[in-house]
C-alpha cells in the first residue's frame, strides 16, 4: 500500500529534481550579448580593390592602416568574445558574470567579466561592461579593470553607440605582465568608440603610448556611408629617426567603386605650432592605379588633378 | 447447462437438497471476515481482481446476506497479521453474542494466493491447517470457509471432502445446527482462473451471481449454501472446461450436528433488483455494471421467470446468439424491481459488446502508439518568445493490466521542433527551436462500454530537452532541460483486436530557472494510433 509518507518522498524527489533544470535558455542573456561590439560592428568593412605592382603609393598605405586597424579590433574583441559565446557563469538581476577563470597565460591570475544592464527607456538599453583581472586568492577589492565598455542601443539592441577603453597601464601597474605582448608593450591606453545605429557609421580609435616610446600617440577616424564609400584619418605622433618631433596625419577618401584619394600632411615646424604642409597627394582609378601623384619632395606631379574624385 | 441439466436430473441428490429446512437469514447474528489479496510474494505473478472479487462477496453478504456492516470486516491487500488480528476481534465478538444467548453464524472469505498449504497474504503467509483448526474452534454456532485460490483444494483434505457438484444437508431442524462448512474454488492440485470477461475470477463470480438470485433453483427467493455452491461449482467447471488451464474444480467438506441448510442470501423482502418474466427468451442475460464487469449472470429456462437482486444503478444486459448480441440498458431504480424487457434491446454486432475485454482476453499485455502531439506553454508571452508552440513526433510503449488490472505503465518519446522569433529592443532575432521528451506514465483505465471506450487518467514525469539555433550565427545556441511532473487523461477507441484510436491529454508543471524562478504550465494534445501485441 502506497502511505502518506512514500506520496510525500515522491512528490519532495520530483520537486527536487524538478529544480535541477539546467541550461543556458535566456532571453536577457541575449540582452547582454547583443551589446557586445562584433568584429563587424567596428573593423573597417570597405572592400578596397585587390592591391597591384603599380598601386597607387598612398593607396597601398590607406589598405596597411586599415590592415592595422582592423588587426588592433580583433584582439581588442577577442577579450570580450568570450562573453558573446558562452553562458553567464552567475546571474543576478541585471549583472551577469563571466568567470572568473585562471589566466591561460599567467594561472596565478584570474579574469572575468562583468555587465551591467540599465533599462533607458522601453526601447533603450544601456550597458557597462569590465572585463577585469585579480590574482587568485585576492579579495573582490582587488580586481583591476583592463578593458571598460559601455553600450547605449538605439533602434534595436544590436545597433547604438558604444565606447571602449582598453587600460593597459592599470593592469601593467598592478603586476600582470601584459608588456610580454608586443603589440601591448608601449601602450598606455587605447579608447575606442563606434556608432553603427546610422549611416554614416564611425569609429574612432585613440592610442596612447608611453612617454619612452618613440610613437607618442595615433588615432583612427573612420566613417562609412551607405553607398559604400568612406573615410579615414589617421593622426600620428612621435619622434623621428633623428629624434625630431612630428605630427602627421594621412586622410583618405574613397567611393563605393573603390576610387579615392588620399593626402599626407605633417607639421614639420621645431616645436610642432600646428602647421599642416602638405606632403602628398595620390589619386587611384578604380583599378587602384594612380591617375594623379603629388609629392612635395622634388615637388613632383604625376598624371591630371581634374582626374581626382575628391 | 448441461452440468446444470445433469445436476438436476440428479433427481435423489436436489431431492434431498430441496426438500432441506432451511435455515432462515435471520435466524442467526451474522459475522464476516473478508479477505481478497492481489499480491502473493516475490515468486507469484499479482492477481487481477482478487481484492475486486472480496469487494463483491463484501457487497452481496451486506446487502442480500443479513450481515450488518458492522459486523463484517474487509481486508484488502493486507498482512497476515492484520489477517489474524481481525480474525481475533470477530471472534471476541461472536463469542460476546453467544453469551447473550444468540446463534451466530461466521463466513470467512478468502481471494488471493495460495501455494505448498500456505496462503500468501503479500510477502506474508498462513499455514492453511492453522487456519482450518481456528475456523474449527471459533465460537460461532455455524462456521463457513470460502477459499478462492489456487490449490485451495487442500483445505477441503479431510473427511468428507468431495470434488462434486453439490451437497446436501439434511433438514430436521433448523435451531440447532451448528457445525463447519468448507468451500475451494479448485481442487488441490489445479489453479484458481481469473478472466478478464467477468472482471473476477470464475468461482467468486459464479458464487456472488448465485447468490444474488441466479442460484435460486427452489425459487424461494433465499439461495441456500447448497444452491449456491450448485450454482458456482456448475458455472466454473462449464466456463473453464476449454481453457488453457484446464476445467477448475471447487471442492467442498463440512462437518455437522443438526441438520439444516443454511439460507445465505435472502431477497424475498428486497425488492430491488431485476425480473425476467417468464415470456422472456430463454437463454443468458449478462447484467453488466458501469465498470465494463458482469454484475450478475440469470440463465433463463424457457418456462421459467428469474429475479436477482441488485442494487439500484443503471446497468447494460447483453444476450449472446449465435450471430449477434442483443444489447441494451435498464435502469433499478431504488426498493424497485425493474422488469426486463427483452423486446427493448437491440440487436448489435459483438464488437459492440459492452462487456470489459470482450474482444480479447487479454490479460497483461504489450502496446505501442505512435502519434503526433501538439505542445503548448499557458503563459503567453513564454509562448511567444522563450517556448513557442510546438508539433511533436511521438510513440509510446505501454505495459497494460501488467502490476494490476486497468494499471498501465508507459513510457513514451517524442520530438519536434517549430520556428519562433524573439524581439529584444527593437532587435528581432529568428531561431529554429527543437524538443525531445522522454516521459514515464502510470495510469488507471476504466474500460466503459460506450462501444470499445476506455478512459485513463494517471500522473506522468517527463525529461524536456528544448533548445533553439539562432539565425544569427554569431548568438550561441541556447538549450534548458529539465524534468517536468504532470498529470494525463485521454480516451481510447478500439478499431479492432489489436488497433485502438488514442486522444490525449497532458497538463505539466515546469520550472524554468535560468534568469529567474518562474513556475510555468504548458498542455498537450495528442492524437494516435495503438497496436496492441
Amino acid at each position: 500500500m502506497i502511505s502518506r509518507r512514500m506520496v510525500a518522498i515522491a512528490l519532495a524527489l520530483i520537486g527536487a529534481i524538478g529544480l535541477g533544470g539546467c541550461g543556458n535558455y535566456s532571453n536577457e542573456d541575449l540582452d547582454f550579448q547583443l551589446a557586445l561590439p562584433d568584429q563587424s560592428d567596428i573593423a573597417v568593412k570597405v572592400q578596397l580593390s585587390a592591391s597591384r605592382t603599380d598601386s597607387a603609393e598612398y593607396y597601398l598605405a590607406t589598405r596597411n592602416a586599415i590592415n592595422t586597424f582592423n588587426a588592433m579590433v580583433v584582439d581588442l574583441v577577442a577579450l570580450i568574445d568570450h562573453v558573446r559565446g558562452n553562458s553567464p557563469t552567475s546571474r543576478q538581476g541585471n549583472r551577469r558574470i563571466w568567470g572568473p577563470f585562471p589566466s591561460e597565460i599567467y594561472p596565478t591570475w584570474e579574469i572575468r567579466v562583468v555587465m551591467d544592464r540599465s533599462t533607458v527607456s522601453s526601447a533603450l538599453l544601456h550597458m557597462d561592461y569590465w572585463v577585469q583581472l585579480r590574482l587568485i586568492g585576492q579579495d573582490d577589492s582587488t580586481w583591476v579593470s583592463f578593458l571598460v565598455g559601455a553600450y547605449t542601443s538605439q533602434g534595436s539592441a544590436r545597433t547604438g553607440q558604444g565606447d571602449i577603453r582598453l587600460l593597459a597601464n592599470d593592469v601593467r601597474l598592478a603586476g600582470y605582465r601584459i608588456d610580454d605582448d608586443p603589440g601591448l608593450a608601449n601602450l598606455d591606453n587605447l579608447h575606442v568608440t563606434y556608432n553603427n545605429a546610422a549611416y554614416p557609421m564611425t569609429v574612432t580609435m585613440d592610442i596612447v603610448n608611453l612617454p619612452t616610446a618613440t610613437t607618442k600617440s595615433g588615432s583612427y577616424t573612420y566613417a562609412q556611408n551607405q553607398d559604400g564609400s568612406g573615410r579615414m584619418t589617421f593622426d600620428w605622433q612621435g619622434l623621428t629617426d633623428t629624434g625630431v618631433p612630428i605630427t602627421a596625419n594621412m586622410t583618405s577618401q574613397w567611393l563605393g567603386s573603390g576610387a579615392g584619394r588620399s593626402d599626407l600632411t605633417a607639421d614639420l615646424t621645431p616645436n610642432l605650432t600646428n602647421q599642416s604642409t602638405p606632403l602628398g597627394t595620390d589619386c587611384w582609378g578604380v583599378d587602384t592605379v594612380a591617375t594623379y601623384t603629388y609629392r612635395r619632395q622634388g615637388d613632383t606631379t604625376t598624371g591630371f588633378p581634374d582626374s581626382c574624385l575628391f | 447447462m448441461t452440468l446444470w441439466r445433469a445436476i438436476v436430473r440428479a433427481g435423489p441428490l436436489l431431492a434431498l437438497l430441496l426438500a432441506a429446512s432451511p435455515a432462515r437469514a435471520a435466524a442467526q447474528h451474522r459475522f464476516a471476515l473478508i479477505a481478497g489479496n492481489d499480491q502473493g510474494g516475490a515468486d507469484t505473478r499479482p492477481l487481477r481482481f482478487a481484492s475486486e472479487d472480496a469487494r463483491k462477496v463484501h457487497a452481496v453478504l451486506t446487502q442480500l446476506g443479513g450481515v450488518a456492516p458492522g459486523d463484517v470486516t474487509l481486508l484488502l491487500n493486507q498482512s497476515a497479521g492484520e489477517f489474524w488480528r481481525a480474525l481475533g476481534t470477530l471472534e471476541a465478538r461472536i463469542a460476546e453474542t453467544r453469551q447473550h444467548g444468540e446463534r451466530a453464524l461466521f463466513v470467512l472469505y478468502y481471494s488471493g494466493h495460495a501455494k505448498d498449504g500456505e496462503l500468501r497474504l503479500g510477502e506474508s503467509r498462513i499455514p492453511l491447517d492453522a487456519l482450518k483448526a481456528r475456523l474449527a474452534s471459533a465460537p460461532a454456532d455455524i462456521r463457513i470457509g470460502v477459499f478462492d485460490s489456487c490449490h485451495s483444494g487442500a483445505v477441503t483434505r479431510t473427511k468428507g471432502a468431495r470434488r462434486a457438484p453439490a451437497f446436501e444437508i439434511q433438514a430436521a431442524g433448523s435451531e440447532d445446527t451448528r457445525g463447519l462448512v468448507l468451500l475451494s474454488s479448485a481442487s488441490a492440485d489445479e489453479d484458481a482462473q481469473e478472466s478478464d470477461e467477468i472482471g473476477g475470477s470464475y468461482f467468486s463470480h459464479y458464487l456472488v451471481s448465485g447468490l444474488r438470485g441466479d442460484a435460486d433453483r427452489s425459487r424461494d427467493r433465499r439461495v441456500t449454501l447448497s444452491e449456491a455452491y450448485a450454482y458456482a461449482y456448475a458455472r466454473t467447471v462449464a466456463d473453464t472446461a476449454e481453457s488453457a488451464a484446464g476445467a477448475q474444480h471447487p471442492t467442498f467438506s463440512y462437518d455437522f450436528q443438526g441438520n439444516a441448510d443454511l439460507v445465505l442470501t435472502d431477497f424475498a423482502s428486497r425488492r430491488e433488483g431485476i425480473y425476467v418474466p417468464g415470456f422472456a427468451p430463454a437463454g443468458i442475460y449478462y447484467i453488466v455494471d458501469g465498470n465494463g464487469f458482469i454484475a450478475a449472470e440469470i440463465q433463463k429456462s424457457a418456462d421459467g421467470d428469474r429475479q436477482i437482486a441488485l442494487p439500484a444503478g443503471r446497468y447494460h444486459v447483453r444476450r449472446r446468439l449465435a450471430d449477434r448480441l442483443r444489447i441494451g440498458e435498464i435502469q433499478i431504480a431504488s426498493g424497485q424491481l425493474t422488469t426486463l424487457d427483452e423486446t427493448r434491446l437491440r440487436d448489435a454486432p459483438f464488437s459492440d459488446d459492452p462487456v470489459k475485454g470482450a474482444l480479447r482476453d487479454e490479460g497483461a499485455h504489450l502496446s505501442l502508439s505512435l502519434g503526433g502531439t501538439m505542445q503548448s506553454f499557458f503563459d503567453g508571452p513564454t509562448r511567444d518568445s522563450l517556448f513557442p508552440s510546438t508539433g511533436m513526433l511521438g510513440l509510446e510503449f505501454e505495459v497494460r493490466d501488467f502490476f494490476r488490472h486497468g494499471v498501465i505503465w508507459g513510457l513514451d518519446l517524442a520530438s519536434g521542433g517549430t520556428h519562433g522569433q524573439v524581439d529584444r529592443y527593437g532587435t528581432m532575432l529568428p531561431f529554429r527551436f527543437s524538443e525531445l521528451t522522454a516521459g514515464t506514465t502510470l495510469a488507471g483505465e476504466w474500460r466503459f462500454h460506450f462501444g470499445d471506450m476506455a478512459v485513463f487518467a494517471g500522473v506522468r514525469l517527463a525529461a524536456i530537452l528544448m533548445s533553439r539555433k539562432f539565425d544569427d550565427p554569431t548568438v550561441p545556441d541556447q538549450f534548458f532541460a529539465t524534468f517536468t511532473p504532470g498529470v494525463v487523461a485521454g480516451v481510447r477507441y478500439r478499431l479492432s483486436r489489436s488497433f485502438a484510436l488514442l486522444g490525449r491529454g497532458r497538463v505539466h508543471y515546469l520550472l524554468y530557472n535560468v534568469d529567474e524562478n518562474r513556475s510555468l504550465g504548458y498542455w498537450e494534445l495528442s492524437a494516435g494510433v495503438a497496436y496492441d501485441f
